[in-house]
């Protein structure tokens, strides 16, 4: 008998486990038929499950997990594909990895929670949740990463300021157009991450940000009374318009959600495009949305759509929304009772192409992303690329610089067109191995010798504030003129006209034509025109301001040396050698030096206008300071410095100068492609045999040059053919056979003919012998 | 499925050729058969495996060459019958390596020299049928030879033509499946018909009459 209560509570302990699981269960309500999506006129709640009031005074921002939860089942939504990255052991095809870019050290590092080739896992570069979330929040769509539980935060985290990144349901279900991913991307640069879902979705505005407010800072404490200037605590004031009586709010939902929202994050187009000659996939031409065949259930598992998924995933239904399975009716479908043919789609005809391409061939493989050209197509992606945030900054980037079509092979050995990126980091190479280093590491280490273009920069800032100059001052260097643009860096373009012999030529710059700042006078009169003195005395005073330890704003001409000295205008004698035409420069115990310096100057010519961002010389000076910055560096531990980029490893060898070799960590990183799908007329193969199988066809022999940070003439080259797995010599004998072709056929044809012709002749002899109407012959 | 009925189809031809061999010559001997005929039949066959092993094949070729005469034909007729018989060895055994040991259909320079020899088979096949239709007439003799020639050409017309069929933009990718089967099976017909054919010429005891 004693032990009846014991029994009881362990019952009632029972059930206490099980309630959630029934709980979970109660919110799986099956689909009632109807084909149309309830109007969701419901109440926001914020965080602590509490409804909001938008006339409050501090209003907190909506939690979608509790405004949602009610009829969703967040937690397993959670789960779903755009979510699990980090929690997920099943890692699918690869697909495009995150890119950390850091411009300034020339980095792009691919990082994936996903175990796919050639990327790393973010542990390795020491990211934690709460830097990725920064780097990358901005084409995410929350959950996950961004949301880790307390024991999953690290020290330095802030996420007690800015929130956690929920999963923002509106980024892709959001009907209404005032949905904004700008928006969303600027609150996680602000660190608004709990603010980020209501200010881009337009349900309020948004102000204030986390990222200025001190790490002790709680939702709790509210508005920050002390500062209502720069650290102002975020908050958000609702647009009331969007209540009604009972604080409810109409969400514009879409169960599929617009082609607009995936693209959002997923958008490719080639880099040189003008928007106007932009091509749509001919899907959406035809009126399909994304979301018809990339289909999920309430466990958002989203279809990815390529062929071995169904087995990957023990999804059998994912195998009928591949290409193959709505375009060709394979086994697999008739077996299931499915038809092909879904949104009807075309039975392709295929007219004139051996079944051995559709065996060997994706179909995207023709079909999709851009046609061969004899280089790789640069393209740019949104979240490569930081595509689609529109504000006052431009945020798109050329740098990483991601190419496509290279063919290679997929898991069912099929040739399927990817897109690569040549990964960029700085190194420390030990045995074979390299840990990539942090930006802020190589940052640290190399100083100034990463900003070559601030000391140009400074000076032209300098210059401008002239007065009475009716001009931009720009410097001019082989042929290229340099002037400062609106972010304060340089800009580059070319200079064709003739300019006087001075090594650096400053001027002003006007309605295009330049004028030189300080031009020539008739230095041997004993008055200065005033003029002159004037632009002489404000262009030293000018770079008076600009620092340059012990060295003196001057200007040399002929035998002269024009300086201001304690404040004072002065002109000396110059006892070196005599400058034809009036030359600025530093001056200090009559040693000249160029307003530019030498490896600053170089490193301008060769990054300023260009894609690529360091120069030779840097890498070298860098990775020297690297060395010198690793006190525990020495050579027992053969530990080494190395700079990955344009697919080669960069060292310094023991002649002091730099070398390259190849690395398995400066491989190409690759992830097939799928989309853009262009029409029949454009697939590849439409010209005849001849589209890939030539002496030079850009299917086989295409170059595919490493693109790269570095300004080098070092950098990796590959046939295209080379990352199929397939000999070039016999792809190129193979096509030459193609100009024999027409020949053999002609053979095939008379000889069909000719057999044909006598098999009916001899038929119908013996056939007229057996039935007697013919004598045998003897 | 090919390949079943390809290996099915050789085993067979291949059993069927030797016990009639071995019947056809205890026939000969008038021996009939009795308890050990399983023994006998055994003892028969490794000696005449011993024999066919021994034999050089320099050997084997003069032995050919004095029974059949081809010593006898123009250097015409025996580029034109060397030919066939060389690219059809070639065209047989790439093609159905590929069927029966390779998980992979055809590819590389085998495929590429199955391309130049196809053709080439097509122009020897025609010239020899123009030189050998006569003989081969079926209201001439209507016998198991003759028939096999004749299948064997009507073969080689399926396989030319499926050939050119493939290479001819007109059809569709099922077609073209369609197509590439019946090439197969036709390659199939032409080999056990050739194996056949050359059975009946070469086991044959009678030595051939000076020709003309």
């Amino acid at each position: 008998m004693k032990q009846k209560p014991i029994q009881i509570i362990f019952f009632l302990i029972f059930l206490t486990g099980l309630s959630p699981a029934f709980a979970q269960e109660k919110k799986k309500i099956p689909w009632d038929g109807n084909r149309t999506v309830p109007v969701h006129n419901i109440p926001l709640r914020d965080e602590f499950n509490e409804t909001i009031i938008p006339t409050e005074s501090f209003p907190l921002p909506y939690s979608s997990r509790y405004t949602c939860e009610p009829c969703h089942a967040y937690g397993r939504i959670s789960q779903g594909l755009h979510f699990n990255a980090f929690s997920s052991d099943r890692h699918g095809r690869p697909g495009e990895p995150w890119i950390w870019v850091d411009r300034d050290t020339g980095s792009s590092i691919p990082v994936s929670y996903r175990d796919w080739p050639g990327v790393f896992r973010p542990e390795e570069l020491g990211l934690t949740f709460w830097e990725f979330t920064l780097l990358f929040g901005r084409h995410m769509t929350g959950g996950g990463v961004g949301e880790p539980a307390v024991d999953e935060r690290s020290p330095d985290s802030r996420w007690n300021v800015s929130g956690t990144l929920e999963i923002n349901c509106l980024a892709c279900h959001n009907n209404s157009r005032k949905q904004s991913h700008s928006e969303w991307a600027f609150q996680i640069l602000r660190q608004n991450f709990r603010w980020a879902a209501v200010a881009s979705s337009a349900l309020g505005e948004v102000g204030g940000m986390a990222s200025r407010l001190s790490g002790t800072w709680d939702i709790y404490d509210g508005s920050n009374p002390d500062d209502s200037e720069y650290a102002i605590a975020p908050y958000v004031r609702y647009d009331k318009t969007q209540f009604n009586s009972k604080h409810e709010v109409f969400f514009d939902i879409n169960h599929k959600p617009n082609d607009e929202r995936c693209l959002a994050c997923h958008s490719v187009s080639p880099a040189s495009q003008s928007q106007f000659l932009a091509e749509s996939d001919v899907h959406t031409a035809a009126g399909i949305k994304c979301a018809d065949c990339h289909r999920n259930d309430i466990s958002h598992t989203m279809i990815r759509g390529y062929e071995g998924e169904s087995e990957q995933y023990k999804n059998p239904s994912a195998s009928d929304f591949t290409c193959r399975g709505c375009h060709l009716r394979e086994k697999k479908s008739q077996k299931q009772g499915v038809s092909s043919g879904r949104l009807g789609a075309p039975y392709p005809i295929h007219k004139k192409i051996p079944p051995i391409h559709i065996e060997k061939l994706s179909c995207t493989a023709c079909h999709s992303g851009s046609l061969p050209q004899k280089k790789l197509t640069r393209v740019k992606t949104s979240r490569a690329n930081r595509l689609g945030i529109y504000g006052i900054a431009r945020w798109d980037m050329d740098f990483p610089a991601v190419q496509e079509p290279v063919f290679h092979r997929d898991s069912n050995g099929r040739l399927t067109p990817n897109r690569l990126v040549w990964p960029s980091f700085w190194g420390c190479l030990e045995g074979e191995e390299i840990s990539p280093l942090r930006p802020e590491t190589v940052k640290k280490a190399a100083g100034p010798i990463l900003y070559p273009e601030s000391e140009a920069a400074e000076i032209l800032s300098a210059l401008s504030m002239i007065p009475n100059l009716k001009g931009t001052p720009v410097f001019v260097s082989s042929g290229r003129v340099y002037e400062l643009n609106f972010d304060g860096e340089l800009d580059a373009s070319e200079y064709s006209g003739e300019i006087p012999e001075v090594g650096l030529f400053w001027a002003f710059k006007k309605n295009n034509s330049l004028s030189p700042l300080i031009p020539e006078f008739d230095r041997e009169s004993d008055a200065l025109d005033r003029e002159i003195e004037y632009r002489i005395q404000d262009t030293l005073e000018a770079l008076n301001k600009v620092k340059k330890q012990l060295y003196e704003p001057s200007v040399i001409y002929g035998n002269k040396v024009y300086q201001i000295s304690e404040g004072y205008f002065e002109i000396k004698e110059w006892n070196g050698k005599t400058q034809d035409f009036p030359r600025l420069c530093w001056l200090k115990d009559n040693e000249i030096k160029n307003l530019i310096s030498e490896f600053n100057l170089n490193a301008i010519k060769e990054t300023v206008g260009y894609s690529e961002l360091l120069s030779e010389e840097q890498v070298k000076k860098i990775l020297t300071a690297l060395s010198e910055a690793d006190a525990s560096q020495d050579s027992e531990t053969n530990k080494e410095y190395v700079y990955i980029s344009n697919g080669k490893m960069f060292r310094i060898n023991q002649q002091g100068s730099l070398e390259s070799s190849e690395h398995p960590a400066s491989e190409p990183v690759l992830w097939p492609l799928a989309h853009q799908v262009r029409p029949v007329q454009q697939s590849l193969g439409i010209n005849g045999c001849s589209d890939c199988h030539s002496w030079d066809s850009n299917f086989f022999f295409a170059d595919v040059t490493a693109a790269g940070p570095l300004n080098t003439k070092i950098s990796a080259e590959r046939s295209a053919h080379s990352f199929m797995g397939l000999g070039g010599l016999y792809q190129k004998i193979f096509g030459l056979s193609f100009y024999a072709r027409p020949f053999l056929k002609v053979i095939l044809f008379i000889a069909a003919l000719f057999l044909g012709s006598i098999l009916i002749i001899t038929f119908v002899k013996t056939l007229g012998f057996l039935t007697g109407l013919l004598e045998k012959r003897r | 499925m090919f390949s079943m009925i390809s290996f099915v189809s050789f085993i067979s031809v291949a059993a069927f050729l030797v016990t009639f061999s071995y019947t056809k010559q205890k026939k000969a001997k008038k021996e009939s058969p009795d308890k050990k005929q399983a023994q006998n039949f055994s003892d028969w066959l490794v000696s005449g495996l011993r024999s066919f092993f021994k034999t050089s094949l320099k050997n084997r070729i003069k032995k050919i060459n004095r029974k059949h005469l081809i010593s006898e034909l123009s250097i015409t007729e025996k580029i034109i019958w060397g030919g066939l018989v060389f690219s059809f060895l070639y065209l047989f055994l790439s093609g159905f390596f590929f069927s029966l040991f390779s998980l992979r259909q055809m590819f590389g320079v085998p495929l590429l020299f199955h391309i130049v020899l196809g053709g080439l088979f097509a122009v020897f096949l025609c010239v020899c049928l123009f030189l050998s239709a006569e003989k081969f007439s079926l209201s001439l003799s209507f016998s198991f030879k003759n028939i096999l020639f004749w299948i064997f050409m009507l073969s080689g017309l399926f396989l030319a033509g499926t050939s050119l069929c493939m290479m001819v933009p007109l059809f569709t990718y099922r077609t073209q499946l369609f197509l590439f089967e019946l090439h197969r099976y036709s390659a199939l017909t032409a080999t056990l018909a050739a194996v056949l054919f050359l059975y009946t010429v070469f086991s044959n005891n009678e030595k051939r009459k000076n020709r003309g």
